[in-house]
């Protein structure tokens, strides 16, 4: 892949702005804790153990960078519930109609972005 | 065609699966952990097949460590006595715990290499566990449990391997990097690393997400293939080197079996993997040669101890039972 120096330091610059700013405004790690169980964030981050389902909300982005640590880059792509599956796949039907009606809209294709938006809006009222 | 029943003994697929509405088992209290025995138990009962229930409060304790010898249950589970539980078929292939690690652990053993026919039969009974109850998932993590090492499938696939001749020729070290390089984990089955008692192995996925269950499957199976013609190869070249050195080997140990008077576990561990050595290659034949693997499991403290119809042997009692035990056993299945 090609190399952009610029690019990259670009995105250095972003990365450190993030951290200087998660550093001043985000709550420090020693004060987030699940209200459920009462796991601490260092305690899953020292011993990779939760106390419930809702730590991993609660611990969502510090969840997902040790799972990657831990497993490699990528996320669930096994066995998923059913009802979990219908659901990612009207998920993607929405993102993709979503971007149908921007497109139509830019070629002011006006009754085909109404019609849109009315499965937009049938299929958000499902996911509710 | 590469004889892979002489290395494989035995395979096993497990699922950890965890409920929303409980918090995990480390952190239940009060009624909570019979309630979630009894939601899991409601689901599994109710399925074709003949399911017992055993809770490890009531269970005796003996049974509890007989089912521990035949992994069957964790010791993690057996000490958990005020919420666990486990959920057996009728001929101990399923084994459900319930309240380990996780709310769920499913298991499924097979005889030799059989991942796929055991994920088959785990996965049926895993959609109805789906089903019928609240699983705790996220569209990115998979299959929320305890440990993050547990996320995604939460599916472990693992065999269990003969591997005497990788082991005598002292390559087990660089498999063992070379495995965990392909994120496989290996383990002694009886101790650990390299020293593992009667040449047995357990090798298995460490990797749980970012990779579907046919993946997982596949990966085990392809390294087991190429563990076994690594094994068989080995295996000819000692036959060819050192031919009389084995075969002294074997049969002193086939000696000792047959003919000892008090014989310790570890001491028939030893002697059980050269003489499965001897049967592998041919110098000695029993009627089943699977036997000595059912051995191995049945000459553990416990289960001879209910072998013996006893609650409890001494350990000069529980030597001299085990030596008989197996002298009997071995001298009647031979073949000569």
């Amino acid at each position: 892949m090609f190399y952009n120096p610029f690019e990259a330091t670009k995105n250095d610059l972003a990365g450190l702005f993030n951290e200087m700013y998660y550093e001043t405004h985000a709550p420090r790690k020693e004060n987030i804790y699940c209200k459920r169980c009462k796991t601490t964030l260092l305690d899953f981050l020292e011993t990779g153990f939760v106390g419930c389902s809702s730590c991993y909300q609660t611990f969502l982005n510090d969840a997902k960078s040790f799972a990657f640590d831990v497993h490699g880059m990528g996320g669930h792509v096994g066995k998923a519930p059913k009802r979990e599956a219908t659901k990612a796949v009207k998920m993607r039907e929405l993102e993709n109609l979503i971007k149908e009606k921007e497109k139509a809209l830019r070629i002011e294709d006006y009754d085909r972005a109404k019609e849109l938006k009315r499965l937009i809006d049938n299929l958000k009222e499902e996911l509710k | 065609m590469m004889d892979v029943n002489s290395v494989v003994i035995s395979s096993r697929i497990r699922l950890a699966r965890s409920l929303k509405n409980y918090v995990f088992p480390s952190c239940l209290v009060g009624e909570e952990g019979y309630k979630v025995i009894k939601e899991v138990a409601d689901v599994v009962t109710n399925l074709d097949g003949e399911y017992k229930v055993f809770t490890m409060e009531r269970l005796p304790a003996l049974d509890a460590e007989v089912m521990q010898e035949k992994h069957l249950i964790s010791s993690n589970l057996l000490n958990n006595k005020a919420s666990g539980a486990v959920i057996l078929s009728d001929d101990e292939t399923i084994s459900i715990m319930v309240n380990e690690e996780d709310h769920i652990r499913a298991q499924c053993f097979m005889k030799g290499l059989s991942l796929g026919v055991a994920y088959e039969t785990l996965n049926k009974i895993d959609d109805a566990l789906i089903e019928n109850l609240d699983i705790a998932y996220d569209d990115t993590l998979g299959f929320l449990n305890s440990c993050i090492t547990n996320v995604g499938t939460g599916m472990r696939a693992s065999v269990m391997l003969f591997l005497p001749a990788l082991t005598l020729s002292n390559q087990m070290n660089s498999v063992i990097n070379n495995l965990s390089n392909q994120r496989l984990t290996v383990r002694g089955v009886f101790g650990e690393g390299s020293e593992a008692q009667g040449y047995l192995y357990q090798v298995s996925n460490a990797r749980s997400l970012g990779v579907t269950e046919k993946d997982i499957i596949n990966k085990v199976i392809q390294s087991t293939l190429k563990l076994c013609e690594l094994e068989l190869e080995a295996r000819k070249l000692l036959v060819q080197n050192n031919d009389v050195e084995l075969k002294d080997r074997v049969f002193r140990a086939w000696g000792v079996l047959t003919n000892a008077y008090t014989l310790s576990a570890d001491e028939f561990m030893k002697c059980a993997g050269e003489v499965k050595i001897g049967i592998a290659l041919g110098f000695i034949k029993l009627k089943d040669n699977s036997l000595i693997d059912k051995l191995l499991f049945d000459a553990l403290p416990s289960s001879l101890t209910q072998l013996a119809g006893q609650e409890v042997l001494g350990e000069k009692e529980e030597k001299m039972f085990r030596a008989k035990f197996i002298s009997t056993t071995l001298k009647s299945a031979r073949i000569k």
